[in-house]
């Protein structure tokens, strides 16, 4: 099924280069080398996984095309463990982390992670719609009308 | 109203259709057709989108950051107030809109056409700056060093060779500004979620309902008559500013939202053969068929999806990311505030890209500039089309010798003509008088532009329509609060202050 792996791609690309996003900018800012992998890599592989896992759930139907109020849940669960990670990851490393040092404790601090994770999931749908608009989608809805009778999640241009 | 349902189907229908019209104001009657049904599913791609894709600029990143970093995250409860006030003209642009497939242009024109000339006027004066494009690609140089004159430049000819060879111009500024709005609220997300704190957030959500809260030195003292004024731009830039309002009636009807289904849609260059023959005016169902109701009642519901959680939502969810960000660099560096109240506009900008390279180990130093240059580019070039729209919607329609080039031809005309006076001014704008002066006397033009448009909305939504469309009692009071809003504001600020920038 060629199709549906292409429809994994546009979540992990999406979380992907969210999280390279970070690494870059420390790249432009002059950050060591070990640092700009760390926290691009920290914070990317596990977003990209999120991203696998949603498209995954996209396609088996658990989650609706286009609806914000799923993913948004999802960008709430999700996104502080990726960050979780981040920081876990170079505190090992480098002896200290992010922000996680400066919070009250862990909890406050992944609640404000699934308040940012919030805005992360709305974002994330935004271009995710947008890169299956062009992407695998059509044609993966076309195949799926025609040879299956599983229900069509409700995507229907005005 | 004086309509009946037509025929079964077919040409008996449309025959019996074409007799029964709908009078509204002093232009052509609309003939009566039916409505078509709203979308099933409340999907996040649409014209709210778009708007708040447009909405979400300057004043989100920038002004109101501004603010939060002079006042405090206290001040916010203006934006909340701001915000939610275009909510509900957003419903009421989209009444129009969605009842008619007309523009609010030809609402105004309805009414009387001077009133519509004068928002041509308006539009002019306010929106052929390339204050935007400037002020980012400004930002773009503080990053690379490189000349903003190329960076201004080059965007601006992209937005033209972008939409010249687009096949449905609409779609391709929905893709656009979607993609670039996601990028910047996800990129936004993870920085706040690297320099922010629960504190900051709880700071923001309190100030947002911190209702009545003005400092002293903003209404008196030595600093008021530059602070007042600044606080009634920053309000006009909550949200969509100026006359974007009244352009989102145009994208309801170019992505065939109720009875703009019925009106042909703006093709690139490249496909203009494929123009279909636009008709002189709108369209109105009948409002007595139980059918068509039902399905109004459909498309309310879509436009209030619209309206509050794609617009609303959205921008209040940028908004708290903004405010926490500017919080964060207030923190990190104090000296800030004090570069800003010495009136160095650009410290924001500098303060807060800085105050982050501090913070997340220089992590985020350059990505503030990025942000704003991303911001610059999308308002100008969404500002452009939307521009371009309006100018070539009322010119169509109102200038009658012009119909003969077609909607379509217009609307290149126009934007290519503020494409080009936008690169004129760019050598002829000094780097000193700099695009923040631009973007100042566009805060105030807008501020009365939105205080015009919620009067004439009063008038169109209820005058102008049948009575069982017509907005209730509730929100006709609040566009009034709002255009008294709007406009007291600006004439408080001149005649206490006597300035109004």
């Amino acid at each position: 099924m060629r199709v549906l792996r292409l429809l994994k791609i546009p979540g992990m690309v999406t979380g992907f280069v969210a999280g390279l996003l970070v690494g870059g900018l420390a790249a432009v800012a002059g950050a060591p080398t070990s640092y700009i992998v760390v926290s691009a890599l920290g914070l990317g592989v596990p977003l990209a996984v999120f991203g696998i896992i949603y498209d995954a759930l996209l396609d088996a139907g658990r989650i609706p095309f286009g609806r914000i109020a799923p993913v948004a849940l999802y960008g709430i669960l999700t996104f502080p463990i990726a960050r979780l990670i981040q920081e876990l990851l170079l505190t090992a490393i480098f002896g200290q982390g992010i922000t996680l040092q400066h919070e009250s404790g862990v909890l406050s601090f992944l609640v404000f992670q699934g308040i940012m994770g919030f805005g992360y999931g709305i974002g994330f749908l935004m271009i995710h719609s947008q890169i299956i608009e062009v992407s695998a989608w059509r044609a993966y809805r076309k195949q799926a009308k025609e040879e299956s009778n599983q229900p069509q999640t409700a995507e229907k241009r005005v | 109203m004086d309509t009946s349902r037509g025929g079964a189907s077919g040409e008996t229908t449309e025959q019996a259709q074409e007799e029964r019209v709908w009078h509204a104001g002093r232009e052509d009657p609309m003939p009566i057709r039916k409505l078509p049904e709203a979308p099933a599913s409340l999907h996040i791609l649409g014209p709210g989108m778009l708007l708040a894709a447009l909405g979400v600029g300057l004043g989100e990143t920038y002004l109101w950051p501004r603010l939060v970093i002079l006042f405090g995250p206290e001040i916010r409860w203006l934006f909340f107030i701001g915000v939610t006030l275009q909510g509900v003209v957003m419903l009421e642009m989209a009444r129009y809109a969605t009842a008619t497939g007309e523009s609010i242009f030809f609402g105004a024109a309805r009414l009387w056409r001077p009133i519509m000339w004068l928002f041509f006027g308006i539009a002019v004066l306010v929106y052929i700056w390339p204050g935007h494009v400037a002020l980012g690609a400004q930002a773009f140089e503080s990053l690379t060093g490189i000349s903003w004159y190329i960076f201004a430049i080059a965007g601006l000819i992209l937005i033209g060779v972008i939409i010249s060879f687009s096949t449905i111009v609409y779609n391709v500024v929905e893709a656009i500004l979607s993609t670039l709005i996601g990028v910047l609220v996800v990129g936004s997300s993870i920085i706040a979620a690297l320099v922010g704190n629960l504190g900051f957030v709880w700071a923001t959500i309190t100030g947002l309902f911190t209702f009545g809260y003005v400092p002293k030195e903003v209404l008196s003292g030595p600093d008021a008559a530059t602070l007042f004024p600044l606080i009634v731009g920053a309000i006009a830039f909550a949200g969509p500013s100026g006359m974007q309002q009244m352009w989102y009636t145009l994208w309801l009807r170019d992505k065939g939202a109720g009875m703009g289904t019925y009106i042909p849609r703006i093709k690139g260059l490249t496909h203009m053969d494929e123009e279909e023959a636009m008709p002189s005016r709108g369209y109105m169902f009948d409002t007595e068929d139980p059918e068509n109701m039902e399905r109004w009642k459909g498309w309310r519901r879509w436009v209030h999806f619209d309206a509050w959680v794609l617009f609303w939502g959205i921008t209040m969810l940028t908004t708290i990311i903004y405010t926490v960000l500017a919080q964060s660099a207030l923190q990190i560096d104090p000296g800030i505030r004090e570069a800003i109240l010495a009136d160095d506009r650009s410290a924001v900008l500098d303060g807060m890209s800085g105050a982050f390279a501090q913070a997340g180990g220089a992590l985020m130093g350059g990505l503030f500039f990025v942000f704003i240059s991303v911001i610059g580019w999308k308002m100008t070039f969404g500002i452009f089309d939307a521009f371009s729209r309006g100018q070539a919607d009322m010119t169509y329609y109102f200038i009658r010798p012009t119909q003969r080039f077609g909607m379509n031809k217009l609307y290149f005309v126009f934007l290519w003509f503020v494409i080009l006076f936008g690169i004129a001014m760019l050598f002829v704008t000094g780097e000193e008088d700099g695009p923040a002066a631009i973007l100042d006397i566009l805060a105030v033009l807008s501020t009365f532009a939105m205080g015009a448009y919620c009067l004439l909305l009063l008038g169109t939504n209820n005058l102008l329509l049948p009575k069982k469309i017509r907005p209730n009692i509730i929100i006709n009071i609040l566009l009034a609060f709002a255009a008294i809003f709007y406009l007291g504001m600006l004439a408080y600020s001149y005649f206490r202050f006597g300035a109004i920038i």
